[in-house]
């Protein structure tokens, strides 16, 4: 099997304007040491990223959107995935890092270690484009078939445990909310945030 | 919720700017939630999970949509984690939240809605979520504006409860 780190590594090479959406410390750590930009919204509470994903996807239909989950967290929130589904856009894709356990508490399994298939799942909820990867060759297939197909793209990747670690981020989910909407303001040429001294109607 | 309300919630939202919906429905939301297909001016987003609603809103409004949330207030308990990590870790983003209120003063429901009234007020204080109560004969246009001009201007959640006469 393959690292997390490996993976992402091919997504780093991948991404020019995306954004970028996750939860899990140390996938948030790792693409924080590959490719860190204003466009990625780190620390998505724990089943939070995909949700967050839909709904920018769906908010903004020009930009593709990239959702970087764990197994543990898209199991807490399995009804997102039907609702993705419905509403299928075309410039999202979900990607679940499957350890098959809740890495940060003792590696406890996580019901993908038993019997649990994410990507069927995701197929099952209506998801047609849902791949289950194993490996960096099967992952770059999957990737650009994610960004050519229409509709939602769902990528399962078996991640094998890693001791490598990267550098620790000086985390503060606020700060990165605002650097992550002045972003979009720039790119997008739109005001978000109300500036002081204009009243609201 | 008979269609006139409905309607005159719409124009609250349309009149606040709203143009982002998330919803969970109600026995007694169903008309407005069902009348959103009709104003392709709303990007209307179901979920199975009032806590999506939470996220899916959140990440709405960090691409620059006004968004809000429409679900009843059994719901809000159960978002009650993704509120919680939104405010704490966030600090907070601009949604409007629709509550049906059920188990409130005057509802005659039944036991099973009766703790959702007590205690759904005081889970948005302790969140420090701005709410106001509105019923039928109310303007709740106007007070659908106030609320949107208060999660814009703080940039934190603020909420409406529907009050309705349930015999």
């Amino acid at each position: 099997m393959t690292t997390s780190f490996d993976y992402l590594k091919i997504l780093a090479s991948k991404v020019t304007d995306e954004l970028i959406v996750i939860w899990g410390p140390l996938v948030a750590n790792e693409w924080h040491e590959l490719n860190d930009t204003e466009g990625t919204l780190y620390d998505v509470y724990m089943s939070g990223a995909a949700p967050f994903a839909l709904g920018m996807a769906m908010g903004l239909p020009r930009r593709r959107v990239i959702c970087l989950d764990g197994d543990g967290s898209m199991l807490m929130d399995l009804p997102i995935l039907p609702a993705i589904a419905y509403q299928n856009p075309s410039n999202l894709i979900v990607i679940v890092f499957d350890n098959m356990a809740y890495e940060a508490c003792a590696k406890i399994p996580t019901f993908t270690a038993h019997t649990a298939d994410l990507a069927k799942i995701a197929q099952g909820a209506g998801i047609e484009n849902a791949w289950s990867v194993k490996a960096v060759s099967e992952f770059e297939e999957a990737l650009a078939a994610a960004y050519r197909v229409r509709g939602t793209s769902f990528i399962n990747l078996k991640v094998e445990f890693s001791t490598r670690r990267s550098p620790p981020r000086a985390a503060d989910c606020t700060e990165n909310k605002y650097r992550f909407i002045r972003h979009i303001e720039k790119t997008e040429k739109i005001r978000i945030i109300h500036p002081l001294g204009v009243s609201l109607k | 919720m008979n269609t006139e309300f409905a309607n005159r919630i719409i124009t609250g939202l349309k009149e606040a700017g709203i143009d982002f919906v998330s919803s969970l429905p109600s026995k007694s939301l169903a008309p407005l939630i069902l009348a959103f297909a009709d104003y392709p001016e709303f990007t209307h987003v179901p979920v199975a999970n009032e806590e999506d609603a939470i996220g899916v809103c959140a990440g709405a409004s960090l691409v620059g949509r006004k968004p809000v949330v429409v679900i009843q207030n059994s719901g809000l308990v159960m978002a009650t984690y993704a509120l919680l990590d939104s405010i704490y870790w966030f600090g907070g983003f601009p949604i409007l939240m629709i509550l049906d209120h059920r188990g409130a003063f005057g509802d005659g429901g039944g036991f099973v809605f009766s703790g959702y009234g007590i205690q759904v007020p005081r889970i948005l204080e302790s969140f420090q979520i701005p709410f106001m109560a509105v019923r039928e004969n109310d303007n709740v246009a106007a007070e659908i504006r106030r609320g949107a001009r208060t999660a814009r201007s703080s940039g934190k959640p603020a909420a409406i409860l529907l009050l309705e006469e349930i015999p």
